[in-house]
């Protein structure tokens, strides 16, 4: 069986060829160098040793050259996104995060009234961060009993304590059945967003990030929309109602459409609706790039479609138009006039 | 790659006698049948490159501690993706890196992660917020909730292992 164990070290593990020519005591240095570079406090006379050490022995200039190679690894990297796809390799933080959603749930089961005294502050600031990924959808049931659903590519921090429950949308896309027990007594249900807030009066509707404003649709009874920079638009909007809001103002509502409403059924509609527009809402729910090509842009049609699998639904689009799908890529898909039928 | 007579005739052997076994052990675990068929093929080029095919005692064990690997390896790309592609969907379309610059990008986070593997959490976040996001010793320890010292110690033993684990 030794073989066995051998073997299983070697599948997917790039080899080690400096740590081979590279003395032990140089990388050590070497890691220390760097690790006073970080500091952001380095002197003059920092940078003298530095360079006097570098120049002392060739193995040292080696473990730094090969310092230097190894950051070059980093450059390309968008920074705030790679801390967070680093860190979620962790298993703690994926412990921790089921900790969160438990806490959540198990604080429900005692009463806000229950907890808040003894252990307040970590309590106060209960905090959860739930998202989902590029056509991931998912729903969770909040220690107050209301449910939360994420659209793909959304995200949300949950902030409860006795007094407010607030959900902060990060991005994305949420539906909210608020609830009305015990739990919930007392304590006003907020959406906010960059724009501003959307408070429930015992609701079930849905908010949306857009680039630059909110948008809100009610299914049940009704929300209060309140801009983040202007006192006097507040304003309820009710049930079957649409519209959406900047920092400083509401639009005027419409009725809520079939199509706002259908990714909770996990599905796209389309009515009469311009390929280009049809196409970024697709994108949502695709991971990578579609290109639509401007001589078909406008283009309409209508269908309804099932989320599960967007390629498919791309692959279908020649049935109903006059274009054809070139891939470029795993991530990049074109859509573009076929010419044989324009 | 060179085989010689006998560990050709006895890939092939392991193969004939064992991919439909091992096609199904990797499906099981596995909810894509092209992904599974390209992981089941994964396997078999690990064992030929390994080229020790003739040692093998206890085929089906063998195989699927490496198709194991594979799996285990893959699925750590894509958390790392995931993660990595849902941060980047809260940007401007325009600070978007192209799908090209993203799939480098992945690449190297794999590659960041294996060299970071083992590392107590604090230790390997404290690494990331100086090399990522150029945060000074005094802001990782307000981050973190530990002394400047720490953090210190923390750096060096990441800058050690991460900088050493990595091929230049």
């Amino acid at each position: 069986m030794s073989v066995v164990l051998k073997n299983a070290q070697m599948v997917g593990e790039a080899p080690i060829q400096a740590g081979l020519v590279i003395s032990e005591a140089a990388a050590d240095q070497a890691a220390e160098w760097l690790t006073l570079f970080m500091s952001g406090a380095t002197t003059d006379d920092d940078r003298t040793r530095w360079q006097q050490w570098r120049t002392a022995h060739p193995d040292n200039e080696r473990a730094w050259q090969h310092i230097e190679a190894v950051t070059a690894r980093f450059k390309g990297l968008q920074g705030g996104a790679a801390y967070r796809s680093l860190m979620s390799t962790d298993k703690a933080k994926l412990d921790d995060r089921r900790k969160t959603l438990i806490l959540l749930l198990g604080l429900g089961l005692t009463g806000a009234a229950g907890v808040a005294g003894s252990h307040s502050q970590s309590w106060h600031q209960l905090t959860a961060d739930l998202s989902t990924g590029v056509g991931e959808q998912r729903e969770w049931i909040l220690q107050d009993g209301t449910r939360l659903m994420l659209n793909t590519a959304s995200a949300v921090n949950v902030q409860f304590d006795e007094r407010r429950r607030v959900v902060r949308l990060i991005a994305g896309e949420v539906r909210i059945v608020t609830a009305h027990g015990k739990k919930a007594a007392g304590r006003p249900f907020v959406v906010r967003t960059v724009e501003g807030t959307v408070r429930a009066l015992g609701t079930v509707f849905t908010v949306r990030q857009q680039n630059g404003r909110t948008e809100v649709a009610v299914q049940e009874s009704a929300v209060e929309i309140a801009p983040a920079r202007s006192l006097h638009a507040v304003r309820v909007l009710m049930a079957g109602q649409h519209t959406s809001f900047s920092e400083s103002e509401i639009a005027g509502s419409t009725e809520t459409t079939e199509e706002s409403v259908a990714w909770l059924q996990g599905r796209i509609i389309a009515n009469e609706v311009r390929l280009k527009d049809f196409l970024a809402e697709l994108g949502r729910y695709r991971r990578g790039v579609v290109r639509c090509d401007p001589a078909v842009a406008d283009l309409r049609f209508s269908g309804v479609f099932p989320l599960d699998d967007v390629d498919d639904i791309l692959a279908l689009l020649p049935n109903s138009l006059p274009v054809r799908i070139r891939p470029r890529s795993r991530y990049w898909i074109m859509v573009e006039a076929d010419p044989e039928r324009i | 790659m060179s085989l010689d007579q006998s560990s050709r005739a006895t890939v092939e052997t392991l193969y004939v006698n064992h991919h439909t076994w091992l096609s199904g052990w990797i499906s099981r675990r596995l909810n894509n049948s092209y992904e599974a068929l390209e992981l089941m093929q994964d396997t078999f080029i690990n064992v030929i490159t390994a080229g020790n095919a003739t040692d093998i005692r206890e085929p089906r064990p063998f195989l699927a501690t490496i198709a194991g690997r594979l799996l285990a390896h893959r699925h750590r790309r894509q958390v790392l993706e995931n993660a990595y592609l849902e941060a980047l969907a809260v940007l401007p379309e325009d600070m978007m890196p192209s799908p090209e610059a993203r799939l480098i990008a992945v690449e190297a986070l794999q590659e960041i992660d294996s060299a970071l593997d083992g590392l107590p959490r604090a230790v390997k976040s404290a690494f990331l917020l100086a090399q990522l996001e150029g945060l000074s010793y005094a802001e990782i320890a307000q981050r973190l909730r530990v002394s400047a010292s720490s953090v210190k110690q923390y750096l060096t033993r990441a800058n050690r292992q991460c900088f050493f684990a990595l091929a230049a």
